[in-house]
This record gives structure tokens, C-alpha cells and sequence, in this order.
């Protein structure tokens, strides 16, 4: 590592560091400091569990008010972003509860998640960019899921947690983690490849193939 | 030919597998064409998630508004804020009329020259008591500058069950606050 960023590195306060100084002494150039580290990924998360890039906006400003708001319950032996990740996820899920509850139109009638109606391959909810029409159906893949599933593939994948990152957020076993990970891929790849299943099957039962 | 479970071949994908996990599930790939169809089509999916990308929605207009400027307007929504709990307790331990009368107009000058028509609106709601526009207003605030505002937004959102002694705590942060901005003039 080059000089100046060692030194940088040296003169960055931890996000642990900061929220002490938050805790301890309300310290708000500290908790800026914070938000404006983890602001765009958390937006990302909530606007892909969500699928709305508006809602995902509302909720990451919740995420970081409850935050400030139980700053005094944060303890530093956890690590703050396996903290900050999991207020992120039960907010989402708070949402996507609340729009089951209303949902009219679920998306194929499958596996909505109570989302709305989601508009056509091709346009998604103002502010985010589908850059093509390949990146709609990704899209709509990964928003097919079901949000035990989601949620592991966004964290992987989108946000590059390693999978004992994922278990610890989440507060459960790795092996859980690599299950639902191995589901969420057996489904996207079905969503994104369908003609996958009708290829011959084997006679066995093939652990890969439970579907 | 017996495969490897389902979960298995997870930290292998992601390299997070034991050398010799490793070693074995790539020993079984070379040998069952049914796992390594599935695993490819896996790895084919999973190498078109990066297509999904997003775009971050256009923030506001309004972000860089000067430090000087926030000030005021957090006072602002300080004085009318508690403006409404002072008038429910007992006895007001400051005229807050003759100060908001004091504040107002420069701050309305101020905000309205370059936080938009937005402000000035929530003020005169505020004025009529209406608790809801000045968190309305907060929290437009908080969308700008999120770290600044979170403690008063508390703040207000439980000023009505507020103790005499907070409340004379919170009014000398007002003084504090007109005086800084004050000086800052």
C-alpha cells in the first residue's frame, strides 16, 4: 500500500471508532461521517429487496435514523456493519410484509413477495436504470424470489459479503446460508434459463435437481 | 455415482471451500455431466446479475445549502416547534412570540432566498400550530442533510412529554443558536 493511503487508512476512524464518539459524545461530524460511508450501499440493498428505488430511499433514511435513535444499544463487539446490515434488512422486510398485506396483483402468481404489479420487462420505477433489456430481466429474476432467498443472493452478490458475513447478519448457521444460497441459484438460473427442465431428468433423485 | 449435497458446492463456487473440498468437487465435475450442467448453468446466472445495475435517484436541488443557512432554519424549527409545547405547560419561561418575531423574518429571508417556497410554506403552517408541517419540514431537511437533523427530529417528536427542566435546557440552545447566528451575520 503507497504511503498516503497507509496514512490515510491510519487517520480514518473506523466505523467503531465513530459510533463510540456517537454514543458517547453525540458526536454528529461522526455520524455523518457514517452515513456518507454506508448510504449508497444500503440504498442499494433496499432498493433491490424492494424493487423501488423511491421506497429504498425512504427506507435507508429510516435505517440510519434508528440507528442514531438506538445509538446507545449499539455494542462494539459486534462488528457495526453486520449491525447496520441487519436493521437495514428487518426494515425491509417490515415493507415487504406491509405491501403483502395490500398487494392486488401479484407478478406471475408465483413467488410476488406481494410486491405491486411490476411495469413491463423493459421499464423499471423511476430512478433506476435498466440499462437493457437483459438487465430488466435480471431484474425481474432476482425480484421473483422469495426474500429468503433474495436477500442472500443481493448480499452475496451485490454487496460482496462473504458468506460467514451473511450468516452472522442474519443470526443464522453458514449451512443455512449455503442452502439458501444453493436454492436462490437453482431458481434464478430456472427463471433466466427455463428450458433447463426440460431437458431428460435421471431415474435417481439427483440432490442437485429438488425442485 | 454418489454426488455431493446440494449446499456443498456454495463455498466451493464462492472459493471459500477447503483445498481438498475443492479438489473433490472439481474431481466429480470431471466425471458427472448431470452436477456440471447444473453448476454451469448456476455460474451462467450468476454471471448476469452485474446486468442489473442501478441508478442513483437525483437528489434534491437543494444539498450544498450553506452551514450558516441550516443553522437558521434549525432554529427556526426549534422556536416553533416548542413554540407549541411552551403554550401548553404552565407558564412560558420565554416570550417565544417576541423571539420568533425577532428570528422570523430574517430566517424566512434567508430560507426562502435559497431553500425554495417550501420552507416558507411549512413556516406559516407552523404558525397556525401545526405540529405535523414542522416535521414535514424536518424531515425534507433530513432528506438534504441527513447526520445534522436526526437529534432534533427526536427532539421534536417528543417535546410535548418534555420536563420543565428539558425545556429550559432547550431554550437556552435556542439563545445559543440566535446567537450564533447572529454573530454569523
Amino acid at each position: 500500500m503507497g504511503g498516503k493511503q497507509w496514512l490515510t487508512s491510519l487517520l480514518t476512524m473506523t466505523d467503531e471508532q465513530a459510533m463510540w464518539r456517537v454514543q458517547n459524545q453525540d458526536d454528529h461530524e461522526a455520524f455523518a461521517r457514517v452515513v456518507e460511508r454506508w448510504e449508497q450501499p444500503i440504498w442499494r440493498l433496499c432498493t433491490r429487496l424492494t424493487g423501488d428505488a423511491h421506497r429504498g430511499e425512504d427506507i435507508k433514511q429510516e435505517v440510519f435514523a434508528r440507528i442514531y435513535a438506538k445509538r446507545k444499544d449499539y455494542r462494539p463487539d459486534l462488528r457495526f456493519s453486520t449491525w447496520l446490515w441487519r436493521i437495514a434488512l428487518n426494515l425491509c422486510y417490515d415493507e415487504l410484509r406491509r405491501n403483502k398485506r395490500h398487494a392486488t396483483h401479484l407478478v406471475d402468481g408465483e413467488e410476488g413477495e406481494g410486491l405491486e404489479a411490476l411495469p413491463a420487462a423493459h421499464d423499471g420505477p423511476d430512478g433506476e436504470t435498466v440499462r437493457s433489456e437483459e438487465g430488466a430481466l435480471v431484474r425481474r429474476a432476482v425480484l421473483q424470489l422469495p426474500e429468503i432467498y433474495r436477500t442472500v443472493l443481493v448480499l452475496r452478490h451485490y454487496e460482496g459479503l462473504k458468506l460467514r458475513e451473511i450468516a452472522e447478519v442474519l443470526e443464522v448457521p453458514e449451512g443455512t446460508v449455503n442452502s439458501r444460497m444453493a436454492e436462490a441459484l437453482a431458481r434464478l438460473s430456472r427463471m433466466l434459463e427455463p428450458q433447463l427442465d426440460r431437458r431428460p431428468k435421471p431415474d435417481q433423485p439427483h440432490p442437485l435437481m429438488t425442485l | 455415482m454418489k454426488h455431493p449435497e446440494r449446499d456443498e458446492w456454495i463455498p466451493f463456487l464462492y472459493g471459500e471451500a477447503s483445498a481438498d473440498t475443492r479438489r473433490r468437487l472439481e474431481e466429480h465435475l470431471q466425471n458427472c455431466p448431470e452436477c456440471a450442467r447444473e453448476i454451469a448453468a448456476w455460474q451462467r446466472a450468476t454471471a448476469r446479475l452485474g446486468n442489473w445495475q442501478l441508478k442513483q435517484p437525483a437528489k434534491p436541488a437543494v444539498t450544498r445549502a450553506p452551514a450558516r443557512l441550516l443553522k437558521w432554519a434549525a432554529a427556526a424549527v426549534v422556536v416553533l416547534g416548542l413554540g407549541v409545547a411552551i403554550g401548553r405547560s404552565s407558564a412560558p419561561r420565554v416570550d417565544t412570540q417576541a423571539l420568533r418575531a425577532e428570528i422570523e423574518p430574517s430566517v424566512r429571508a434567508a430560507i426562502a432566498s435559497d431553500l425554495g417556497k417550501q420552507f416558507a410554506t411549512a413556516l406559516t403552517a407552523a404558525r397556525a400550530e401545526d405540529r405535523q408541517a414542522v416535521i414535514t419540514l424536518l424531515q425534507e431537511m433530513q432528506r438534504q442533510h441527513a447526520a445534522d437533523y436526526f437529534a432534533l427530529r427526536k427532539d421534536l417528536e417528543t417535546v410535548a412529554s418534555m420536563s420543565e427542566e428539558e425545556i429550559r435546557r432547550a431554550q437556552q440552545n435556542i439563545y445559543r443558536l440566535t446567537a450564533l447566528s447572529q454573530s454569523t451575520q
